[in-house]
């Protein structure tokens, strides 16, 4: 049973560095703590509230504010509004995103030249600030990042929407799980940790930036170090090759 | 309307540069869309490629008189002719009506022989001839399926594609896929090649030129599989073997790619990028000493490179030697505009992990003299007994009754420490 629920925290786990991040899964293990000595003692299931990854709020002013937060973030983010515009966003990430596609071009593309044709390449784009800025993140990462590129990026994406999803009332918990099962092997065949999985979806959101500046630098840096580094977080208590079929 | 305004060039007996502007004026009357417009340019360039070839025999043309494209040389003062007459002469512009199947294999031929063989297609002046030499039905058909022929034949050298531009507007061609890369010769030098040597060197650009597609399409399995056909036919070319290295790398293949690399760095030993990937290769493997060396390699040649002081940073925190990491982590930040993720992690990690170590030195040191000091073994250790006895318990034992709660508290100190040693007891019993 214990393994059951650590195979489904794995899963939904692949959203802590999407751009929603982890501020809530965190917030719910303090709610729920000692969260690890209560799950592996087989004294903690898994809620809605801990698949949503929305904790339930005391009062129905701050529930009211929760939910007008999260409707706002998934309009802006995501530009969703109601069911329709969260599936199509969800097949848009869940089939490979534009931007990963871009990514992936461009990095083999600068990748097959030797380095002084490289340099001249991206530098012909100075004046383009934006393709510039894109062309520099990839040859910053290309050598860390395996051949999946920033696919992280559209499954900590996906997995994230989901749980909002569910949280909105969009996708049923059934429906749920047709989505984190083949997102989740989808993870574990192209990374080989969760450090590595954490790298490509921080760098695929450095990629989605217009402007990297380095408040949206220093952003994304902790949101990356939080999710490895933290006693409480997800990926330093289980195993990346936990068996998850 | 003169012929030569609607041509948009000034008099000419360029013969070239006739054929140029009405390709290019061509462009903008379809026969089909404005069919008098067609007709006007089409006389206008009659008469003036006819004005040009009489005028290089000394003859001046006064009467337009409508030439075949097939019989260029023939000129008739005394036969006029009409606008209206010609429109029903004239095939609505369709290259595979006005120029033959015979004779457009004949000219692809051409083409393909000069583009064929390695040395003749990277010489400028054998391509200058070959245009010079083409009648108006095979310039107008190159002009309409330049970007076709060359997106599939592209392996030239940049002064070459300029040329081609020049006769074609390549460039400008949306269709055309190369543009960019043009340029920067597609990274594939030919400076390896030598023609003394009896090697078919079109088959090997061919399946080197094939891996580069590969590659950038993402086909890492193919890139190996090219590279290793073009290194069946030459050896020699540091490229291949880079391209290689990276396929197999991404394909998380660290042993072969490591090979690879190895053998391009013994035609070139000085490229950065195969001696960083040689080294990333290796910290995957966890080869760290080995790794090492390489990142040390390109920083000798270039100190301030970003990815050897990652690359060295990394060697450094995973052989835990933090002092050196901190010290490569401080230039890499000197140099670099942004931050790095994964320096970032690690800087963090050894911060924890400098604390750790140094607690846990700080406890190995007070055990071996805690150790030393009271096994009574040495005459140093009966020594400090003596000293300690003398000198440090009789002032804490003054604090403890001179300070107000100092008893309370040691009493606290003693209760505490002997529950623990019983508890101890307990669970060993």
């Amino acid at each position: 049973m214990t393994n059951e629920v650590i195979t489904q925290l794995w899963k939904i786990s692949l959203s802590m560095t999407s751009v929603w991040g982890a501020e809530k899964d965190f917030e719910l293990m303090e709610k729920f703590q000692p969260f690890w000595k209560k799950l592996h003692s087989g004294n903690l299931m898994i809620t809605k509230e801990i698949l949503q990854g929305v904790p339930q709020s005391s009062g129905s002013f701050f529930e009211q504010q929760q939910n007008l937060r999260i409707k706002t973030f998934l309009r802006d983010a995501f530009y969703i509004n109601d069911e329709d515009s969260f599936r199509k966003c969800l097949t848009h990430f869940f089939n490979g995103s534009n931007l990963k596609r871009s990514f992936e071009d461009k990095r083999n593309l600068i990748v097959s030249f030797p380095q002084k044709e490289r340099i001249s390449y991206i530098n012909s784009f100075a004046q383009q600030r934006e393709e510039h800025g894109k062309l520099s993140i990839i040859n910053q990462y290309c050598k860390a990042l395996p051949s999946a590129g920033i696919m992280a990026y559209d499954i900590s994406n996906c997995v994230s929407i989901c749980r909002l999803g569910l949280y909105q009332g969009y996708l049923k918990e059934s429906e749920l799980v047709k989505y984190l099962d083949p997102l989740a092997l989808r993870a574990q065949e192209n990374y080989s940790s969760f450090e590595e999985f954490g790298l490509s979806s921080t760098v695929g959101l450095l990629y989605s930036m217009d402007k990297v500046n380095e408040n949206a630098y220093n952003y994304c840096m902790e949101k990356l170090n939080m999710a490895l580094t933290h006693p409480q977080s997800y990926w330093n208590n289980i195993d990346w090759n936990l068996k998850l079929s | 309307m003169d012929i030569w305004a609607l041509l948009g060039i000034e008099k000419t007996v360029d013969t070239k540069v006739i054929k140029r502007a009405y390709a290019k004026v061509l462009k903008n009357y379809h026969p089909e869309d404005d069919p008098e417009g067609f007709m006007r340019v089409r006389e206008a360039y009659e008469k003036a490629l006819g004005q040009a070839k009489a005028a290089s025999k000394g003859v001046n043309f006064l009467v337009f008189d409508p030439i075949s494209f097939e019989d260029t040389n023939k000129c008739n003062s005394e036969n006029v002719s009409t606008p209206k007459d010609t429109i029903d002469s004239i095939h609505i512009r369709n290259n595979e009506e006005k120029f033959p199947t015979k004779s457009k294999e004949q000219f692809l031929e051409r083409i393909e022989l000069l583009y064929n063989d390695i040395f003749k297609r990277r010489d400028i002046t054998c391509w200058q001839d070959l245009f010079t030499e083409l009648t108006v039905d095979e310039y107008l058909y190159l002009d309409e399926h330049a970007w076709d022929f060359f997106n599939t034949n592209c392996s030239l050298p940049y002064d070459v594609w300029k040329l081609i531009d020049s006769e074609f507007s390549i460039f400008e061609d949306t269709r055309f896929r190369w543009t960019k890369l043009v340029q920067f010769d597609f990274g594939l030098s030919f400076d390896c090649f030598d023609q003394e040597l009896d090697v078919d060197y079109s088959s090997y650009a061919k399946n080197r030129f094939f891996a580069f597609e590969c590659f950038i399409r993402g086909d890492y399995k193919s890139t190996v599989q090219y590279a290793k056909e073009a290194e069946k036919i030459f050896d020699k070319d540091y490229m291949i073997y880079r391209l290689k290295g990276i396929a197999l790398y991404f394909l998380r293949n660290y042993t072969e790619a490591i090979e690879a690399f190895s053998n391009a760095l013994l035609l070139n030993s000085n490229d950065l990028d195969i001696l960083l990937y040689r080294g990333y290769s290796w910290l995957k493997k966890s080869e760290y000493e080995k790794a090492s060396m390489d990142f040390y390699t390109v920083l000798k040649i270039d100190m301030d490179n970003l990815d050897g002081l990652k690359g060295i940073t990394m060697c450094m925190n995973a052989k835990k030697k933090y002092r050196s990491a901190d010290k490569f982590y401080a230039h890499f930040n000197k140099n670099s505009p942004r931050g790095d993720l994964q320096i970032g992690i690690l800087l963090d990690q050894n911060e924890k992990n400098k604390f750790l170590k140094k607690a846990k030195k700080i406890i190995n040191t007070v055990k071996v003299v805690k150790h030393k000091i009271f096994s009574g073994e040495t005459a140093g250790s009966y020594m400090f007994l003596f000293l300690f006895y003398i000198l440090v318990l009789p002032p804490i034992i003054f604090f403890i009754f001179a300070l107000p709660n100092a008893f309370n508290i040691v009493v606290i100190l003693i209760i505490v420490y002997l529950l623990m040693k019983f508890f101890k007891y307990i669970r060993n019993n």
